[in-house]
């Protein structure tokens, strides 16, 4: 056996030192790619684990957490339940990954249960202490996210002031997580923010925050005005959106500026604002900037709000517009207004009269109910 | 390497530069797939770790989200068209409609679509933006359930013309491309519409997803219930590719902005785009690749600031050739489609005006993804010859194989590897090392057939002119009891009197 490796040492003693780089690259990763077969495996039976306790904890948790929320069960009995838990979860090596698992554990139940049993849920978080490892991790700053999701999930409103230094924060992520937070926590109150945000907000975020501002009582907003006049676009964009989704009618004159804004998104969303709310006042500047523009999606909007908010004098316009116009989703736009707006004979009387092979197949989509 | 005569012949420098250039260029393409790959680790735990809180709950009750056209060109599906469309029909999005195209089928495809979801013919102003082949009819469902579905019924013009058609009557901003026979996951729409919600300084003009391979899985109701590594060692070849592809390769082009290429299989698209650079291309084999390249060139020369997205979640099931031959035909008309694309563009080469996709994706797709298995062959070749006339050092030359052998192995189990840390599918122990077997076994017989696909491909393209797809012949959902095995897709010669059609698998995968 020594005889061997000798003969090998030698062997590779005495190679040019281009086949010993080879060789040793070879030697490598056939090591690299067994080490990783055996992460892989290990990863496995580190997942496996976990979940084994996992089960456990919930298995025994489970039971309790139940007793608290579902029972008429006193302080005493309360704080009982929590030994109990903190026995449970007590482990010199695992404290901080069985905290994890119960924090999911009570986070799972809170978005399943309302009532009562939500605020009970509420009070075991902070009597075992969750809520304040999640404001830890939270001032650590290693985990802001998930601390601050956590924390609006559980409905800690006494954080909130904790949460809103970071509406503003660098880490675009971060920042929506606690603008995110602060309206379910704050509620229109919390949404001074907006006030003088420079940083552009996402669509998706736009839609997380209306969803969130969508469980506010109608009542006025009186921060709107100063959004719709905001710099930044996606501020007056959502400022829009609320706008319409809330009914709020008392920035009309702000809403009127807006119908002429050089920004196409913030234009079509301030039309299409309009036409809910149906402010048909606006209809002559909707003349006006029909007129002015040139980008075809703009025009769309302004014929669907004249077939919303429109009278005679639209009916006029559309019917003029049917007439002249040769660009296809435009003559389409102005005969659904028309439908819209009551007048199925006005259509009738361009599918009796000889209109263009186009125009006549759009009336007759048009007059087509099953479409 | 080589053994000099002491004066040192034209013949011998020949050599010389053939065997700098093959190693060199062999350690290039080694290192540029560690660069992907490492790239990909990064932006995948990092989207993994950005979207753990994401509660798409919030979209989906949104009055605010944009409109998805879900595109589906369809031709002789009628085995599986109903549960398809009965699946896309389930997809979780607030705002969408589907509109399927019969594009002149030959079975009774459009019957049973009709019986099924109670279809009348409609009076539909089908407006041509997109030049396509006369549409005979549209329909819809008198069941209000089935409101947003179309059924477009279209003379036969191949799938480029059906999407064109599919277009030309959706009436989203968005549109969502797919083949037929994909299994879509339930919320595959709306994380495919995330990138493009989320994106504030550029304008994300497409969105790709991440496609693995449904073989041997269980389907039922359209829906994968659990996921298993194909019993064939030709498709778990396949899976490891898919995987490689999809989870290192495109993540990491999509992470530098580079992506040539968003699957046919599944892509979202901004609509307006699409239509003002002319759609998708009649005459192109790779119409799904031609569209993305064209997008960006389009974007680029009109000053758009635009982006390219893609998530790597595994959001579509697509089952993959069980036979050499089927796959054979499938990697031709890869080759052929890529190849075509690569030409009609030869303007992006090295031309710093269109920025990295001229300077880096296109390059890179040229050097090492259409011209990768010629010069292999090539080297192979010259190697053998070289080798009979005894002019190479053949023990370097072995050791040389075994560094490429142990450097795919090893790039197979770390795909594996990230495989298991992000997106966990694959949870039983043996399947892995089924895997990993098959792993040790591709680089052998899968690879050197993947090279000579390629050369036919090549040789079809040059010299044959060849440019029409395999027809398909689909057997349908099998039930999903006793462990079954889902459709079974059979793909039978071209036929001479249609120009189709779809295909079963994304193309440059």
């Amino acid at each position: 056996m020594s005889r061997f490796f000798t003969e090998t040492y030698y062997f590779l003693v005495a190679l040019e030192p281009r086949y010993k780089i080879v060789l040793f690259l070879v030697i490598s990763l056939l090591i690299l790619a067994a080490a990783m077969i055996v992460i892989v495996l290990r990863e496995r039976s580190r997942k496996n684990s976990v979940e084994n306790r996992e089960r456990r904890i919930s298995r025994n948790v489970e039971p309790i957490i139940q007793e608290i929320v579902f029972s008429e069960s006193d302080g005493g009995e309360f704080k009982d339940a929590i030994k109990k838990i903190n026995r449970i979860v007590d482990s010199a090596l695992y404290r901080k990954s069985n905290m994890a698992i119960l924090n999911e554990l009570i986070l799972y139940y809170h978005r399943n249960l309302g009532g009562e049993a939500f605020n009970r849920l509420e009070m075991l978080y902070r009597e075992i202490g969750l809520k304040q490892i999640a404001l830890d991790n939270l001032r650590i700053g290693e985990w802001h996210i998930k601390a601050i999701n956590d924390l609006s999930t559980m409905r800690m409103g006494e954080s909130l002031f904790d949460i809103l230094q970071y509406t503003d924060y660098e880490n675009q992520n971060v920042r929506y997580e606690a603008q995110y937070a602060a309206v379910k926590l704050g509620g229109k109150k919390a949404m001074g923010f907006l006030d003088d945000l420079d940083t552009p907000m996402s669509e998706w975020q736009q839609i997380r925050l209306l969803d969130q501002s969508l469980k506010f009582e109608y009542e006025l907003i009186d921060r709107m005005g100063k959004w719709l006049r905001s710099d930044n676009n996606s501020v007056v964009v959502f400022g829009l959106m609320i706008m319409r989704n809330l009914n709020q009618y008392h920035e009309k004159g702000e809403l009127r500026k807006l119908l002429y804004h050089k920004d196409e998104k913030v234009q079509e969303k301030a039309i299409d604002t309009a036409r809910e709310l149906a402010y048909a006042e606006c209809l002559e500047n909707l003349y006006e900037v029909y007129e002015l523009t040139k980008k075809i999606r703009i025009k769309k909007q302004i014929l669907c709000a004249m077939g919303d908010l429109g009278g005679s004098k639209e009916v006029g316009f559309l019917r003029e517009t049917i007439a002249r116009e040769k660009e296809y989703d435009l003559v389409f736009e102005a005969a659904q207004s028309l439908k819209r707006l009551g007048r199925r004979d006005v259509l009738v009387s361009y599918k009796e009269q000889e209109l263009s092979e186009k125009g006549e197949s759009i009336v007759k989509h048009i007059l087509d109910d099953r479409i | 390497m080589i053994e000099f005569d002491n004066q040192n012949s034209f013949i011998d420098v020949l050599i010389y530069v053939f065997f700098f250039v093959t190693y060199g260029y062999t350690v290039f393409v080694m290192v540029s797939y560690l660069v992907l790959g490492i790239l990909s680790v990064v932006q995948a735990r990092k989207y993994l770790r950005r979207n753990s809180y994401t509660d798409y709950l919030n979209i989906l009750q949104s009055p605010e989200a944009p409109t998805v056209s879900i595109l589906a060109p369809a031709y002789n599906e009628e085995a599986s068209i109903i549960e398809n469309v009965r699946s896309l029909l389930s997809i979780r999005y607030p705002n969408f409609e589907v509109i399927v195209v019969n594009d002149g089928s030959r079975d009774r495809s459009l019957i049973k679509l009709i019986e099924e979801y109670h279809l009348e013919r409609v009076d539909f102003a089908v407006n041509y933006t997109l030049a396509t082949k006369n549409v005979k009819a549209v329909y819809k469902s008198k069941n209000p359930a089935y409101n947003n579905l179309v059924v477009v019924d279209k003379e036969n013009g191949g799938k480029s013309d059906a999407l064109n058609a599919a277009i030309n009557v959706s009436t989203g901003e968005y549109t969502l491309n797919i083949d037929v026979d994909c299994i879509l996951e339930e919320d595959c729409l709306l994380k495919l519409m995330k990138p493009f919600l989320e994106e504030t300084e550029k304008n994300m003009i497409a969105t790709g997803g991440v496609v693995r391979i449904a073989n041997n899985c269980k389907i039922d109701k359209g829906r994968i219930t659990e996921i298993n590594v194909p019993n064939k060692l030709l498709s778990q070849f396949q899976t490891l590719e898919y995987l490689r592809s999809f989870l290192l390769g495109r993540v990491a082009w999509g992470s530098l902005d580079g992506l040539l290429l968003i699957s046919g299989a599944l892509g979202v698209f901004q609509k307006e785009l699409v239509i003002a650079c002319g759609g998708y291309d009649d005459d192109t084999i790779g119409e799904d690749m031609e569209l993305t390249v064209r997008m960006r060139r389009y974007a680029r020369e009109k000053d758009i600031d635009y982006v390219v997205g893609f998530v790597p979640d595994p959001l579509c099931w697509t089952e993959v050739p069980e036979s050499w031959a089927v796959l054979r035909r499938q990697r031709n008309r890869w080759t052929r489609g890529a190849l075509e694309t690569l030409l009609a563009h030869k303007r992006l080469f090295l031309n710093p005006y269109y920025g990295k996709i001229g300077m880096i994706s296109y390059p890179y797709w040229l050097l090492f993804e259409w011209l990768a298995p010629l010069i292999e062959a090539f080297g192979i070749l010259l190697l053998v010859l070289f080798s009979l006339l005894g002019v190479i050092n053949i023990s370097f030359l072995y050791l040389f194989i075994a560094l490429i052998y142990g450097y795919t192995v090893s790039f197979t189990i770390a795909t594996l590897y990230i495989e298991e840390i992000t997106f966990f599918h694959y949870k039983k122990r043996r399947q892995l090392l089924r895997l990993v077997l098959a792993g040790l076994l591709e680089p052998l017989i899968f690879h050197p057939f993947l090279v000579y696909c390629s050369v036919t491909g090549n040789w079809d393209y040059f010299f044959e002119g060849k440019k029409a797809w395999g027809s398909m012949k689909r057997v349908g959902f099998k039930k999903p009891s006793n462990g079954s095995k889902g459709r079974k897709i059979t793909i039978s010669k071209p036929s001479p009197s249609s120009k189709n059609q779809v295909r079963s698998s994304p193309a440059g995968a």
